[in-house]
């Protein structure tokens, strides 16, 4: 098992405003696989998403990566397990305003010593006629792809999705569920994508649902459908 | 809303603690500076008005020689004045301290005292305190006062000695030197009783009371009746008799003028007289060298014919005397034959036909010779006769007629006794001797060497001119008499030669016929004889007798001849004297001709010269005229100014000052001066610097709720609302950071803190602490207003935009978009991104950099102007002792430097300083001056060009306020010297600038102590009084300058700090992003921070040069009331200094900056979205 959850619980507040968001996910993703956790507004799946990503620290419980214990780590060694094994997509793309598509990329470049080959991966995403444009300058799905160059370019074993199509309109969302398809199968990333949307969980290989802090169902499709051909999105 | 909007902002207010609180600190800072500074300046300065009011401070003061009568201060009193006698004894005490002894003051200057009471009783005194602090003296204390053990009863201060100096021109105070006592007037009057070795000064305090002018005070004591001879000061009856000898001599000097003009004019009269004889003498002169021009060619042609004359006689002499010599010959041999003939007759009785033949060829060559002898002797009396007419033809005819047309040639070149005189004097003595001998006949009444003295005297060319001639007409007279000589000589010869060769009565002559006859018959008896001899055989004895008569004949003969030969060799050797006289006398009339032909072009000169002459003593003789008439009326007026100038009719007044003009009245007010400029300047920048820094926070924080903002104007809410709500607090802030930093101003750590200084220097009361509305407007009010007209300005901009556009937070196109970096490597690159996007806070940390930089350049400049003056003042004070002197004596005493010192006045930039004028020699030890000559120019001191920004060549125009007199002198240089207001003059030029005598001295500086009696002067100062005055400066401006360099490093590090940390906020959403990727703090840290050690570093090296220009600018205003120069250089190395202290600082800031920076959470991009 690439990834291993045990028993994860994590909650805010204290007293009055005590809420339990995570009660006790166990739960876990083979290398290689495409994962969905999905659930309602609420329901935890985005804390379980930073609590992996040691983003967010948790209560109890355990998170091996690879068989890297990440519950307890200090701050300094989490950056060390982000920088090496990790890579981000958001659903507002996060990219940083005052640089370029190329220099966005390079950010994440620059902490790889095996990066990735930048203009090949421009060219895989269909940025290279837009790497030195602002974000600014670009539309939605450019941005999202640039964000997923920047993720993709340090080669991460494990990508971390939050609602990587929340922002963008269904063609849009499909070519780039369809990329990252594409980058699982030539990669064999690792990747956890964390939605709402209920036909993303077609295209993956395992499906995780989660409701009030718990996993109410998780399973493996045996039969995958291609993002090119999911509907409602 | 605007109940939950201010909601709101106490929430805001908490959450952003430390940027409110880093805030409030700027502008409590700001103000604590400006109200410190600037209350204090006003404490002091209406302060001293209050008690001017209280101890009715004088309007004026001056000193008389002699006190006024009760009489004549009844008369000044009777105008409404109040006057009040302010007399004093300078007293020497213990630690070589003065103390300035005076009475209880009445109604003017009245004496405040801090601690203690006033002087009742005998034996009780009140001190300065000043003096008190620094001798650590208490009331209760005893002092021998005038050697009277006194309690000291009280402590306090008078306002005409707020600034405690002993003269007028000391530059600081010194208060452990010098003090002030005050006793009751019974008292005073005692120890000025009792001491008679005391001086006392005189001088009156008054308070016009709006009834007079100063200037009509001045008048009326000047109209007091005063008698300058009740004056006991003998260096003041020295000064009077002085004056009165130079009147005396200027009295003498104008009658010796006016009688000079006098004699010249008569001379000029008796000159034009002898010029007019002159000029017609050279007139004569040359008509007579013109006539002895022409003999003399005329003798030089007829010397010509006799020198070849005389070549002819001689080679005719010449040519006999060979003849002579043949004759001499042949009678020899005609005699030897004979002798032959007689001997061979003897011995063999016949007779040879060779001896015959000899015997006839002699014969005939005796005939022949004799022959020869006759012709050569008339071809002589014929050269002789040729030499006559050549005489003749050049009028040498008559000698004695040539002797005397020469003798009047001679008498006509006007050779005088005197001239001889001269000459001869002049040959021995050259110059000296000419001079000399003139001198003696003129005074002995030669007429000639009088006249010729007067020409001396008026052109001394004329001695040469006249020595000239002299000595050509002298070697002309000589030549002529030489010359007479000869033709006297050789028409005597002539003479003797003709007598000897006349045909009838000259024994030569009729010599020479005879002898001829002799030979002709001697050569027929010898031919007779040949052919008796030839025809003949025997009768030997006959012919022995005959031969035997014939050889007795024939010696007498031969003793004939030689005697005729000798006489012509004689008379040729004579003629060979007479050859070379001819020739001497042709080569002398040869120069004769030159010498009269030079004659000639000299008397045309001459008279030339006459004709120029007597024009010029036409001229001088109606100068002279016009001299003796205005050398008349010189006399007349210079008379009527001695006596109106050198009256000795003088005032009693000595000095008269007004309070205004008066150094010591209001020094402290007028000192404080600058420093509240200085305030209100600070108090500006700051001001502006806070303005700006809240609207950045105010900017920042409007993009970070742009979001928000919109979604309030989509529902809705209006524009000024939210206009309110965003001014709201940072003019609460304003209004508390004011209100605190005004109370604190006005607490004791502020003014009181800054008047210590005051107090520490000026003799002063202790003032109140006043609020003054101004500043507490400016301290309180003006920050919130000034903070909420930015901000609106700024908010308004920010605010137009549509709630859609704020709704999404539209970013403008990025700041440096078309910088390309793809070059760069990723750090660098993401640096310059950086510092692109935070470009607008750069500015603002570099302008709040320079803001603060400028206080603290103000401080430091402050630092640097007083060092440099103490510096200064220690470099450039070369001498040990600076005697100032009221009466200096006639000669400077020995081993002193004696200059001459004046003090004008300019107005600058509304303040009036006195510019001190010191005139100087070349070689003036003191002063490394090069002075030029001139009465307008001068060298300037460093000081002065500093402090009024001049160049040389410039003008600077100095003014005379008592004379009302402007002058305007040309800057011909500038000298090292910055010690005081000086500017340097050549000393005789500035002696007649200021119509002083030629060896005028006010100023004597030594290195040595001189013994100048203690009446004539005004004051020593010593090398030490001026480098411990000095060292004022420094210690009086420390408190200032401390406090503006630890404002500004304050302010620097709480402007930086917020900046930074704006910059750090704004970061923080791509802080949390990059952490996110697995950056570290480290690597963080050098994304975000390390570009903006760049902007601070950048910033410095350009702000640290502006602020100091900035400063450097301000300066002048700040100092205008300052006599000193503005050297505002600091060295290199405080500018490196500054720059590492920014960066220290910095670093520091750094410290929490990175603190914050870890911080932030990579969860932050969760929640917020840029």
């Amino acid at each position: 098992m690439y990834l291993e959850v045990r028993d994860l619980q994590k909650s805010y507040g204290r007293d009055a405003s005590y809420i339990q968001v995570l009660k006790g996910i166990t739960t876990g993703v083979e290398r290689g696989q495409m994962c969905v956790i999905q659930g309602t507004s609420g329901s935890g799946k985005s804390t379980l998403l930073n609590c992996i990503g040691g983003l967010d620290t948790m209560d109890s419980g355990s998170i091996m990566v690879d068989g890297m214990e990440i519950a307890g780590m200090k701050p300094a060694a989490l950056s060390d397990y982000r920088r090496d094994n990790l890579g981000f997509i958001f659903q507002f793309y996060n990219l940083v305003p005052n640089l370029t598509v190329r220099e966005n990329v390079r950010v994440c470049e620059y902490l790889s010593k095996d990066p990735m080959d930048m203009g090949e991966l421009l060219d895989t995403l269909g940025l290279i006629e837009h790497q030195n444009k602002f974000p600014s300058q670009l539309s939605g799905g450019q941005q999202q792809r640039c964000a997923i160059a920047r993720a993709l370019i340090k080669n991460p074993k494990l990508l971390l999705c939050d609602e990587p199509t929340g922002a963008l309109d269904s063609n849009t969302s499909r070519d780039i569920l369809a990329l990252l398809e594409r980058i699982n199968e030539k990669y064999k990333t690792t990747m956890l994508i964390v939605t709402h949307n209920n036909s993303i969980k077609n295209m993956v290989h395992k499906v995780i649902v989660v409701k009030d802090g718990q996993i109410r169902k998780e399973y493996e499709n045996e039969v995958r459908i291609p993002a090119a051909e999911l509907e409602d999105l | 809303m605007n109940k939950v909007l201010r909601k709101r902002m106490t929430r805001d207010l908490r959450a952003n603690a430390m940027r409110y609180l880093a805030l409030l600190l700027l502008i409590v800072m700001g103000m604590y500076v400006v109200v410190s500074i600037v209350g204090a300046s006003e404490n002091v300065i209406t302060g001293t008005k209050v008690k001017s009011v209280e101890n009715k401070t004088e309007d004026g003061q001056f000193g008389v020689f002699l006190p006024l009568s009760a009489r004549q201060e009844q008369e000044l009193r009777a105008t409404g004045i109040t006057l009040e006698k302010m007399f004093s004894m300078d007293i020497q005490m213990p630690e070589d301290s003065v103390l300035r002894l005076m009475q209880n003051r009445q109604d003017i200057d009245l004496i405040d005292v801090d601690t203690g009471r006033q002087a009742t009783a005998y034996n009780e005194v009140v001190l300065e305190k000043r003096y008190s602090e620094e001798h650590e003296i208490v009331p209760g204390d005893v002092l021998v006062i005038a050697g009277i053990p006194m309690t000291v009863v009280g402590i306090g201060s008078v306002p005409d000695y707020d600034m405690p100096t002993r003269t007028y021109s000391d530059v600081a105070v010194e208060s452990s030197l010098f003090g002030l006592a005050f006793v009751t007037p019974e008292q005073y009057v005692q120890i000025r009783s009792a001491s008679t070795g005391l001086t006392e000064d005189y001088c009156y305090a008054y308070r016009l009371n709006g009834k007079l002018t100063d200037e009509e005070l001045k008048d009326k004591i000047k109209e007091q009746k005063f008698n300058y001879e009740d004056i006991n000061d003998p260096y003041f009856q020295e000064m009077i008799a002085e004056i009165t000898d130079l009147k005396q001599e200027l009295r003498d000097g104008t009658t010796d003028l006016n009688d000079g003009a006098a004699d010249l004019y008569d001379g000029a009269e008796e000159l034009t007289d002898g010029v007019n004889d002159l000029t017609d003498g050279a007139s004569d002169l040359r008509d007579g060298a013109a006539d002895l021009k022409g003999g003399a060619r005329d003798l030089n042609d007829g010397a010509g014919n006799l020198k070849n004359g005389v070549m002819e006689v001689q080679d005719a002499l010449v040519e006999l005397d060979s003849n002579s010599a043949s004759l001499t010959d042949g009678s020899a041999e005609v005699k030897d034959a004979l002798q032959k003939i007689q001997s061979g007759l003897s011995e063999s009785g016949s007779i040879s036909a060779e001896d015959l033949t000899k015997l006839s060829e002699a014969s005939t060559q005796i005939k022949d010779g004799v022959t020869a002898l006759n012709a050569g002797l008339s071809k002589v009396n014929e050269a002789v006769g040729t030499y006559s007419q050549a005489l003749s033809a050049v009028g040498l005819t008559d000698i004695g007629a040539f002797v005397t047309k020469h003798t009047d040639a001679v008498s006509q070149l006007g050779i005088t006794d005197t001239m001889r005189i001269l000459y001869e004097a002049y040959q021995k003595g050259d110059n000296q001797g000419f001079s000399n001998k003139l001198t003696e006949l003129a005074q002995s009444g030669d007429t000639e060497a009088g006249t010729l003295a007067g020409k001396v005297q008026q052109n001394t060319g004329a001695a040469t001119e006249y020595l000239t001639n002299a000595g050509k007409m002298l070697a002309l007279e000589k030549l002529i008499q030489v010359d007479i000589q000869y033709i006297q000589g050789s028409a005597q010869l002539i003479s003797g030669i003709d007598a000897a060769l006349d045909p009838q009565s000259g024994e030569l002559m009729i010599g020479a016929v005879k002898l001829q006859a002799g030979c002709t018959e001697f050569d027929a008896k010898i031919q007779e004889l040949v052919t008796g001899l030839s025809a003949l055989s025997g009768g030997m004895n006959e012919l022995k007798n005959g031969v035997n008569t014939l050889t007795g004949e024939y010696t007498k003969l031969d003793d004939g001849i030689h005697e005729y030969t000798d006489a012509v060799y004689e008379i040729l050797d004579g003629y060979g004297e007479l050859v070379d006289g001819a020739v001497d006398l042709y080569d002398g009339t040869d120069e004769l001709y030159s010498g009269t032909n030079e004659l000639y072009d000299g008397t045309v000169e001459l008279q030339d010269g006459a004709g120029e002459l007597q024009d010029g003593t036409r001229e001088l003789y109606d100068g002279s005229a016009e001299l003796k008439d205005g050398t008349d009326e010189l006399k007349t007026k210079t008379t009527d100014v001695i006596d109106e100038y050198f009256t000795i009719d003088m005032d009693n007044l000595m000095s008269f000052i007004k309070a205004s003009d008066n150094p010591r009245i209001a020094a402290a007010a007028g000192d404080v001066l600058m420093e509240k400029q200085l305030g209100m300047v600070a108090g500006v920048i700051v001001m502006m610097l806070f303005t700006y820094v809240i609207s950045v926070f105010v900017i920042h924080q409007i993009q970070t709720e742009s979001s928000v903002i919109g979604a309030l104007y989509a529902l809705g809410v209006r524009k000024k609302d939210l206009l309110l709500h965003y001014i709201t607090l940072p003019t609460l802030i304003s209004f508390t950071g004011g209100l605190i930093g005004a109370a604190f101003g006005f607490s004791r750590f502020g003014t009181t803190y800054q008047m210590e200084d005051t107090y520490a220097y000026f003799s002063v009361p202790q003032y109140d602490c006043l609020y003054p509305a101004y500043l507490i407007i400016y301290s309180i009010v003006m920050p919130p207003v000034v903070s909420a007209l930015v901000n609106y300005f700024v908010i308004r901009k920010k605010l137009s935009r549509t709630a859609l556009s704020l709704i999404k937070n539209e970013q403008n196109i990025q700041q440096g978009s078309g910088l390309h970096l793809k070059n760069q490597n990723f750090i660098r690159s993401f640096q310059i991104r950086q510092m692109l996007r935070e470009a607008r806070t750069g500015m603002t940390v570099i302008l709040g950099m320079i803001i603060s930089l400028i206080i603290l350049m103000l401080g430091v400049d402050c630092y640097v102007l007083c060092d440099n003056v103490r510096k200064e003042m220690h470099r450039d004070t070369r001498y040990e002792y600076m005697y100032s002197l009221k009466y200096p004596e006639k000669t400077v005493p020995e081993g002193g430097e004696a200059c001459y010192s004046e003090a004008l006045s300019k107005t600058y930039l509304d303040f009036t300083l006195d510019v001190t004028i010191l005139g100087i020699d070349d070689d003036n030890p003191y002063f490394d001056v090069e002075t030029v000559k001139g009465k307008n120019k001068i060298i300037t001191s460093q000081s002065v060009m500093q402090k009024y920004g001049l160049k040389t060549g410039d003008k600077l125009v100095l003014s005379d306020i008592a004379s009302e007199m402007d002058y305007v002198f040309t800057i011909e240089g500038v000298c090292e010297y910055s010690s005081g207001l000086m500017v340097f003059m050549d000393i005789d030029s500035m002696r007649e600038l200021f119509g002083r005598e030629e060896d005028y001295y006010n100023v004597v500086f030594s290195d040595v102590t001189l013994p100048i009696a203690e009446g004539r002067l005004y004051s020593v100062t010593t090398r030490e009084d001026v480098n411990r005055s000095s060292d004022v400066f420094v210690k009086m401006m420390m408190p200032t300058i401390v406090m503006l360099v630890s404002v500004a490093v304050i302010i620097f590090c709480t402007v930086m700090y917020l900046m930074m940390n704006v910059m750090v906020d704004r970061a923080g959403f791509g802080i949390s992003l990059i952490k996110i990727f697995g950056f570290r703090n480290r690597e963080v840290k050098k994304l975000y921070l390390n570009g903006n050690m760049y902007i601070v570093g950048a910033g410095a090296v350009i702000g640290i040069p502006i602020s100091k220009r900035l400063a450097d600018a301000m300066y002048p205003w700040l100092i205008a009331n300052t006599s000193c120069g503005m050297n505002l250089r600091f060295p290199w190395y405080l500018s490196v200094g500054i720059f590492l202290g920014i960066m220290f600082v910095y670093q520091i800031i750094n410290l929490f900056l990175v603190r914050k920076l870890n911080a932030v959470s990579p969860a932050e991009v969760l929640k917020n979205r840029e």
